[in-house]
């Protein structure tokens, strides 16, 4: 059933059937979170789209196809998310970004997504992002955690030279490294009591859910 | 491996089935990292492909692939691969490195898609400071002031929403916490529209401060607000006087 779904859905991104796609993830709406949107369809499509290219039945031009289509349903999903009912409340702040000269940005976006559901204020900065640009906008704005991403394993310098950069800010702001690279190599290297490796997003809310019951304090 | 330069001036190789590297162009040479074996030349996440689809079985293909090019500028260079095999054992390889206009164009819309995003982020920079002054709007609709040690005033100004009440039901509260204030007035004179999901949250705040003990009392209720109002007086027995002057007179001696 959920296999026809993520198929299905790809198959729009990949004929840019932007219309079709939208009314796919509105039905599944009604029925699902939008956690599982994410996780369950949305993600798989683009895997399987990957892996439609390893089959050599699709080139890269589709990919980018696909890309823009499933970009504007991101959009679309995060579109009125971010109401009033945050108000007043002190909110807390998170900043996302990718590393330099990344491409992937789609699973960034969805993290963007997450946090705004959760009533965060959220920095969507971007991926390919040079380390002096985001320290600047970082520190200009103090966020209480920071999220990173990346795909491609040549990233792995760069991100734990990210990575160790942002320990050293004096507000001792949370680390989240996530992405493909997350998911396919062991980075719990990098992991410290301020940084944390999250291989997606059903991880993500669980570490929230810890967090919530007060097991790790998010703002220390 | 053999060097050969009576070739066009592309990269062109001979490779055998296990992807031994026979003969190579200089072009190879130039763009990408040398091996023995073509398997290394390629990204690791290529590798599966190239097994799969460089077979004698597939005499002629055309794939898309990634290799690890010798210039320190990019990571990966995106390729298409034309395979010709010319017998069982040994297959002729052509690359030809993806057209510059094409990454020309992906890093065009990659940044305007960062414009897009920043312009985004102004936008909402912009509804971050609206929403605040509508919060403050809402907080200075409703002040709590100390008409003597034991009675306050707290006039509401405009409509009556949920949300405005949501504003400054913490302030309320506190500040009822803080002082001695026995009775709180609230003076509904000024209100405009009064919403049901605004006298649900006034309903909410009254009932914390008769819990904290304190007298309220409404002033100032119009005949078109009289029916919604006149439910709390039930529900929560409230006082009600007509006008400012008369509870100033009653509890301000
Ligand atoms: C679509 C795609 C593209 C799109 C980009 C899409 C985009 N803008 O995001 C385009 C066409 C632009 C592209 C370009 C390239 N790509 Co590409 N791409 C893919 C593909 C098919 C799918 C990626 C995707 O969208 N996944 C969906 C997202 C949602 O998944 P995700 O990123 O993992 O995110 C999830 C989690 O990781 C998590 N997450 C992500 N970030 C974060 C951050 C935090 C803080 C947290 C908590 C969680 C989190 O949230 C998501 C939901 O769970 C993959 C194939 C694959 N199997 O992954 C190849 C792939 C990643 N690409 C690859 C390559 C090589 C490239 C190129 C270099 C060349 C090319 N075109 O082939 C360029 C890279 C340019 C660059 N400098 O970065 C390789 C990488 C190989 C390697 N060695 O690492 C792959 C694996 C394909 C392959 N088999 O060759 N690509």
């Amino acid at each position: 059933m959920t296999r026809k779904h993520y198929e299905k859905f790809a198959e729009y991104l990949l004929q840019g059937k932007e219309d079709e796609a939208v009314e796919l993830v509105d039905k599944l709406l009604t029925l699902h979170p939008r956690l599982y949107l994410f996780e369950d369809i949305i993600t798989p499509a683009m895997y399987y789209i990957g892996a439609l290219w390893e089959k050599n039945e699709i080139s890269v031009a589709d990919e980018h196809l696909a890309t823009a289509v499933c970009d504007f349903v991101l959009s679309r999903l995060d579109a009125g998310v971010y109401e009033n009912k945050f108000q007043s409340k002190k909110r807390k702040k998170i900043i996302l970004l990718g590393a330099e000269e990344e491409q992937h940005y789609l699973g960034l976006k969805m993290v963007a997504g997450f946090y705004r559901e959760k009533g965060w204020r959220v920095r969507y900065l971007g991926p390919n992002l040079p380390l002096n640009h985001a320290l600047r906008q970082i520190k200009d704005w103090q966020p209480d955690v920071i999220g990173l991403s990346a795909a491609l394993s040549y990233r792995l310098p760069v991100v734990k030279q990210m990575t160790e950069a942002f320990s050293q800010l004096s507000w001792s702001p949370g680390i989240i490294i996530g992405g493909r690279i997350a998911k396919k190599y062991d980075l719990s290297n990098l992991e410290t009591g301020q940084v944390r490796v999250v291989k997606g997003l059903t991880e993500l809310e669980q570490v929230h859910n810890v967090w919530k019951a007060g097991v790790v304090d998010e703002t220390s | 491996m053999k060097q050969v330069d009576e070739f066009f001036s592309i990269p062109y190789l001979l490779i055998t089935k296990q992807f031994e590297i026979l003969q190579y162009t200089t072009e190879v040479e130039e763009i990408f990292v040398m091996h023995h074996n073509f398997l290394k030349m390629c990204d690791e996440e290529s590798v599966h492909k190239v097994i799969k689809e460089v077979v004698p079985g597939k005499s002629k293909n055309k794939i898309e692939i990634n290799l690890v090019p010798s210039s320190a500028n990019h990571d990966l260079l995106l390729v298409d691969l034309y395979v010709n095999w010319k017998n069982d054992l040994h297959a002729e390889l052509m690359i030809i490195p993806k057209d510059q206009g094409m990454l020309d164009v992906t890093a065009s819309l990659g940044q305007l898609r960062s414009r897009l995003n920043t312009t985004n982020f102004e936008l909402l920079e912009e509804k971050e400071k609206l929403q605040e002054a509508m919060a403050e709007n809402n907080r200075l609709s409703a002040p709590f002031i100390e008409l003597s040690s034991t009675t306050a005033l707290v006039p509401l100004f405009g409509d009556l929403n949920a949300e405005k009440i949501y504003a400054v039901g913490d302030e309320l509260l506190t500040s009822a916490q803080q002082s001695y204030i026995e009775t709180i007035l609230f003076d509904l004179t000024a209100v405009g529209e009064i919403e049901q999901d605004g006298v649900i949250a006034f309903q909410g705040v009254v009932q914390s401060l008769a819990y904290m003990g304190m007298e309220i009392v409404v002033i100032g209720v119009k005949p078109d607000h009289a029916q919604r109002i006149n439910d709390l007086k039930l529900k929560l027995g409230l006082k009600f006087l007509r006008s400012l002057q008369q509870a100033i007179r009653k509890y301000c001696n």
